[in-house]
């Protein structure tokens, strides 16, 4: 079985890639279809879409529900998670959901870091992130120059992170096809960033270096030719006879090293031939020539193009001089090294006629011809002439359209790949000033129109910014609560010059952060009030309410319902609460209510955090029950006559729904100082409860007769001293009141 | 992923996702309704409840935006609108947990569709069935759950259409938080645009024009970031289509760009939701009275055969299609706002590969 393993030694540029066993895309849903309970992290493309091209994933690897092209009534639904969507048939016997995940998305950790790591570099750039040419004022040479170096510092990190995320992934099991995805993605990065990135680099003595170094790692890392079957085979043995350096293979495989700047490997491999040792014997002069070329490559210049002057004259006065030289060698050994010596001096003929890619014979030309990247168009030209770009490889055109300068048209490719590298890479290339926009100045002066001018989409932001919204949308459905500052950090500095396009598009994607901590809540409300939205800070508030009332944490909930100005949900909150602490005849088992309404402090909750949790609001509307403990409390204390003044408190209370007054008397009043003709209530007391009843007692009140019902039904209060509906009930009040009256007198 | 059996006895008609998609309800022809949880350990779908909620085929369902707590509305042939609330208080899996809220009987057809409005225009649903009648509840008291007032009730068909042809009713609410309350409704091959005017009424603003056969789904995109609307829907016809609705600007406003925009969002957030939003959105630069001008920007043939579906993402960024040819498309605007199908997610069986 193939993994990806295999590509552990990048540090060896020769990757083995025949070993690898290189799969067509269709089979690499098969790579690991042994190991079926694994889930699978990355996408199984099983075919392609024959109307558009599309790579096609199925629903289910072995339960797909419908038979090879049949037709079946087919939903889906696309969650606000991009990794959950659901599909399902509507059709008999087909009870299956087919959960489905969005192709390319990736939920691994690795690339939550790659993400982050990108937007840090991005963020970092600060004000290079815009590209400006001034043409007004004094204008700053020594600026442009520090923005083309801060931003090709960018393009280098870039590249590197994308590397680190590729060896992070690769010794993972189905990460595959994502795994070459990246490779692809990178080989194009590599190509931007050593065309585009580098050689305008200010004031950089290794300026030359990075880029031929670039250059080398480009073409290396793309194909990773020549294989090391490949070369194992070039020194097998020759049946015939003939020595290893005798065969035209040796020479070919000596040349591309060369095509391709690797020196030590072909230095390698002429040592490993024993050419030197057999020229030593035969032929002094080729025998000198070869070491001077070793020599020189081993010096070829990299710190300036003077030196690269200097080491190519060097180098044709050596061609030269062999090639007029008298040799002991003759026939096809001699043309070979007189061929490397000329490949060497950039001869185009020769390189042309030794690079098997376009690339290669690319890279030769800018390494032994001329090192100006202004000659790039011409050496393309050429090296396609000779080699065409194969269509089957997707970097490869990628590459020639991006050394031509179509940078617009290499985006779509890279977001094909990944849409991370590919939405960092935009917003580089515009800070560069790769990516021109073309506005329509017409268009501009159209009658009044809004369209597109305050849009996060709209062209007119360039594709840059297209693409950094368009990301940073994508990380919002992601369901990672941690990708969420990058995407909003992403509209944040999106080069969008209305903020209230961001202002909108924030308020509109807030509230689906999946919060979790406090912290969280905090990081929301924190850019809630950056951004000035305090009616979607209330709608968080509500919803967090509603959170937390479902585990049952009324107090908090009713904080976040006050601080929402759900004043009307507190004070329901609050009733509730005053209610089921009445029907239990007891303090509610809460120790946060609890402390709130205790005059005398609590230990367990520090005041401080009190303070703080409990709004005025809710200090209004938890009055009625802070008197009802401490009626509680008086009880308790066998204190009667304060537990009757605070009885009397709440029965007076002038905002006590209806309800309650019948709660209060068949609960408390009733059966504590009425049914008992001992207890002893004041005159005043008994009026006070009289004129009570008379403003606020209703019969027909159907809450009232729901809440009486239920305390006898339920056995709250003793059903056989209390008669069975709220008349009879107001009448037996009455009755005690009277003779209560009565005795006051007597 | 792997596929899970719903448990459920007969068809299934709708799937919904609750706001954080971390829960998702199955209807079915069975008559009972299916709570799922997404395990986060495992990343699998557990049953959380499961009970019989009408006394017919339920065909639609959809929860509430969680600012109102955990609700979900079905909607059935039994031409009613049940309303569920979950108490956490009751054990998973015992048919108890989601308590009825309230029945809503006012439909004289079955019902086909039932979604809730998004949530800054208050506790609000709307559905529709095959009465051709449009009816839009409110709980006008969002701390009483069980009261519901119908406070629209539009006939979208003259003549409801004859219980022997096929038809199908769709509807689906403008999401933006920063537009008009709107919603499209779909009876039978018409599709139409209904906004809540001054006078506090839906009246139909605009068409969805083109369609050839019955509109089998009708999906509102979220339009976060952009300045203007898009509608998908999947017809009969075969054919996946979306619309840009775009509301012009006021000529006579002398307002720049952004200043607009500040104070529609402003206008917007001084709303505390409710049904008098329209009488203050229309304060700003697109008053209900400007014209929404639709536009066919999108039609794809490519499902062969009858788009069953359309969806779209969270962020509007991405439609998904389903039709008769058994495969999911998705779609995906590019730079150049072309909508291309980006992949496809097929439910045949591959044939074994030699």
């Amino acid at each position: 079985m193939m993994t990806a393993e295999m590509f552990s030694d990048t540090q060896n540029l020769l990757m083995d890639v025949d070993a690898m066993d290189f799969v067509v895309e269709e089979s690499t849903g098969d790579a690991h279809s042994e190991d079926q309970n694994e889930t699978s992290d990355y996408d199984e493309i099983v075919d392609r879409d024959y109307k558009s091209g599309a790579p096609v994933m199925s629903l289910s690897k072995n339960d797909a529900p419908l038979s090879t092209s049949s037709k079946g009534k087919l939903k889906y639904q696309l969650g606000p998670i991009s990794s959950q969507n659901m599909a399902y048939l509507e059709a008999s016997n087909q009870y299956q959901l087919f959960p489905v995940k969005l192709a390319r998305v990736d939920t691994s950790e690795e690339y939550v870091h790659y993400v982050s790591k990108l937007f840090e570099i991005y963020r970092d750039l600060g004000y290079d992130r815009l590209y400006s040419v001034p043409t007004v004022g004094v204008v700053n040479i020594t600026a442009s120059k520090e923005h083309a170096a801060a931003v090709n510092l960018a393009a280098s990190a870039l590249v590197t992170e994308l590397d680190f995320f590729i060896e992070a992934i690769k010794s993972k099991k189905n990460a595959l096809t994502r795994f070459f995805e990246l490779e692809e993605c990178l080989t194009i990065l590599k190509c931007l960033q050593t065309i585009h990135f580098t050689l305008d680099t200010p004031e950089d003595v290794s300026v030359r270096e990075t880029f031929i170094r670039n250059l080398i790692n480009w073409i290396n890392r793309s194909d990773g030719e020549p294989n090391e079957e490949y070369i194992e085979q070039v020194f097998v043995p020759m049946t015939d006879g003939k020595k290893v350096f005798e065969s035209s293979y040796f020479w070919k495989l000596f040349n591309q090293l060369l095509l391709r700047g690797l020196f030590d490997q072909a230095i390698g491999c002429l040592d490993r031939s024993q050419v030197m040792v057999y020229l030593g014997d035969q032929c002094e002069v080729s025998s000198n020539a070869l070491q001077d070329l070793v020599a020189l490559l081993k010096q070829y210049p990299m710190d300036s193009t003077d030196s690269f002057r200097e080491w190519k004259s060097l180098v044709l006065e050596l061609a030269q001089t062999y090639s007029g030289s008298e040799t002991s060698i003759t026939g096809e050994l001699r043309d070979y090294i007189e061929d490397t010596l000329f490949l060497v001096g950039g001869h185009q003929s020769k390189i042309l006629h030794y690079s098997s890619t376009w690339y290669e014979s690319f890279c030769a030309f800018l390494l032994y011809y001329i090192p100006s990247l202004e000659l790039s168009e011409e050496y393309l030209q050429l090296s396609l002439q000779n080699r065409p770009v194969d269509v089957t490889s997707g970097w490869e055109q990628t590459c020639v359209d991006l050394i031509r300068g179509k940078i617009y048209s290499i985006l779509p490719v890279l977001e094909s790949l990944d849409t991370c590298s590919a939405a960092f890479t935009a917003a580089l290339c515009e800070a560069k000033g790769l990516l021109e926009r073309f506005v329509d100045d017409m268009e501009m002066d159209k009658e009044v129109s809004y369209e597109g001018i305050d849009d996060l989409f709209s062209y007119r932001n360039g594709m840059a910014c297209y693409m950094l919204n368009n990301f940073a949308f994508e990380l919002c459905s992601q369901g990672d609560k941690r990708l969420w500052p990058i995407a909003i950090g992403l509209i944040t500095l999106s080069p969008v010059s209305s903020t209230s396009a961001k202002k909108m598009a924030i308020a509109e994607l807030l509230p689906h952060y999946p919060f979790k901590t406090n912290d969280d809540i905090e990081w929301m409300l924190s850019i809630l009030a950056k951004w000035k939205l305090p009616q979607i800070a209330k709608a968080v508030y509500v919803t967090l309410g509603n959170k937390l009332l479902y585990e049952s944490n009324t107090i908090e909930a009713m904080a976040n319902f006050s601080k929402a100005g759900k004043f009307e949900w507190v004070k329901r909150y609050s009733w509730i609460m005053f209610e089921a602490s009445v029907m239990q005849g007891a303090p509610l088992d809460d120790v946060v209510l609890n402390a709130i309404v205790d005059d005398k402090g609590n230990s367990i909750i520090p005041d401080e955090i009190l303070t703080s949790l409990v709004t005025s609001a809710m200090k209004q509307t938890l009055s009625p029950y802070a008197v009802l403990y401490r009626f509680y409390q008086a009880q308790n204390s066998n204190n009667w006559s304060e537990a009757l003044a605070l009885l009397l408190g709440l029965i007076e209370f002038p905002y006590l729904p209806k309800c309650y007054l019948v709660m209060l008397m068949a609960r408390f009043l009733y059966p504590i100082y009425l049914e008992d003709d001992s207890r002893y209530v004041d005159e005043s007391t008994i009026l006070r409860i009289m004129e009570s009843l008379e403003n606020k007692w209703d019969n027909k009140d159907v809450k009232s007769v729901n809440i009486y019902l239920t305390m006898l039904e339920e056995g709250i209060v003793k059903q056989n001293t209390l008669p069975t509906d709220l008349t009879n009930f107001l009448q037996l009040i009455r009755q005690k009141l009277n003779f209560k009256l009565c005795q006051e007198f007597m | 992923m792997r596929p899970f059996d719903s448990g459920h006895e007969d068809l299934i008609h709708d799937v919904a996702y609750d706001f954080y998609g971390r829960h998702v309800a199955s209807c079915s022809s069975d008559q009972h309704i299916k709570v799922f949880r997404l395990e986060k350990e495992t990343g699998e779908w557990q049953l959380s409840d499961s009970w019989r909620g009408h006394d017919s085929s339920i065909v639609s369902l959809d929860w509430a935006s969680p600012e109102y707590g955990r609700i979900i509305a079905s909607a059935s042939y039994d031409k009613t609108i049940r309303l569920w609330e979950e108490n956490p208080d009751e054990k998973e899996g015992l048919g108890r947990r989601w308590t009825k809220l309230a029945t809503l009987n006012d439909s004289k057809g079955s019902l086909y569709d039932v979604k809730f409005a998004p949530s800054h225009l208050g506790l609000k649903l709307a559905a529709i069935g095959n009465d051709g009648v449009l009816r839009v509840y409110d709980a006008l008291e969002p701390s009483d759950l069980r009261s519901w007032t119908m406070t629209s009730e539009i006939s979208v068909l003259p003549i409801a259409p004859a219980s022997h042809l096929q038809s199908d009713f769709c509807l689906s609410w403008c999401p933006s938080r920063f537009s008009t309350e709107k919603l499209a409704v779909s009876v039978l091959d018409q599709a139409l645009i209904y906004q809540r005017e001054k006078d506090n009424q839906l009246h139909v603003v605009a068409k969805l024009e083109g369609h050839g056969g019955l509109i089998r789904s009708v999906s509102w995109a979220p339009s976060i970031g952009r300045w203007y609307q898009l509608v998908a829907t999947g017809c009969k016809d075969g054919k996946v289509r979306i619309f840009k609705l775009t509301e012009r600007a006021d000529p006579k406003s002398n307002n720049t760009s952004g200043s607009v925009i500040d104070e529609e969002a402003n206008d917007n957030e001084s709303i505390n939701g409710g049904s008098n939003n329209s009488q203050e959105q229309s304060s700003g630069p697109f008053s209900s009275q400007s014209p929404l001008q639709v536009e066919l920007i999108s039609e794809h043939d490519d499902h062969d055969g009858e788009v069953w579906s359309v969806s779209w993402n969270l962020t509007g960024t991405i439609l998904s299609s389903a039709g008769d040819d058994g495969k999911v498309r998705l779609w995906r605007a590019t730079y150049s706002n072309e909508f291309k199908c980006m992949s496809v997610i097929s439910a045949h069986q591959q044939a074994p590969r030699v």
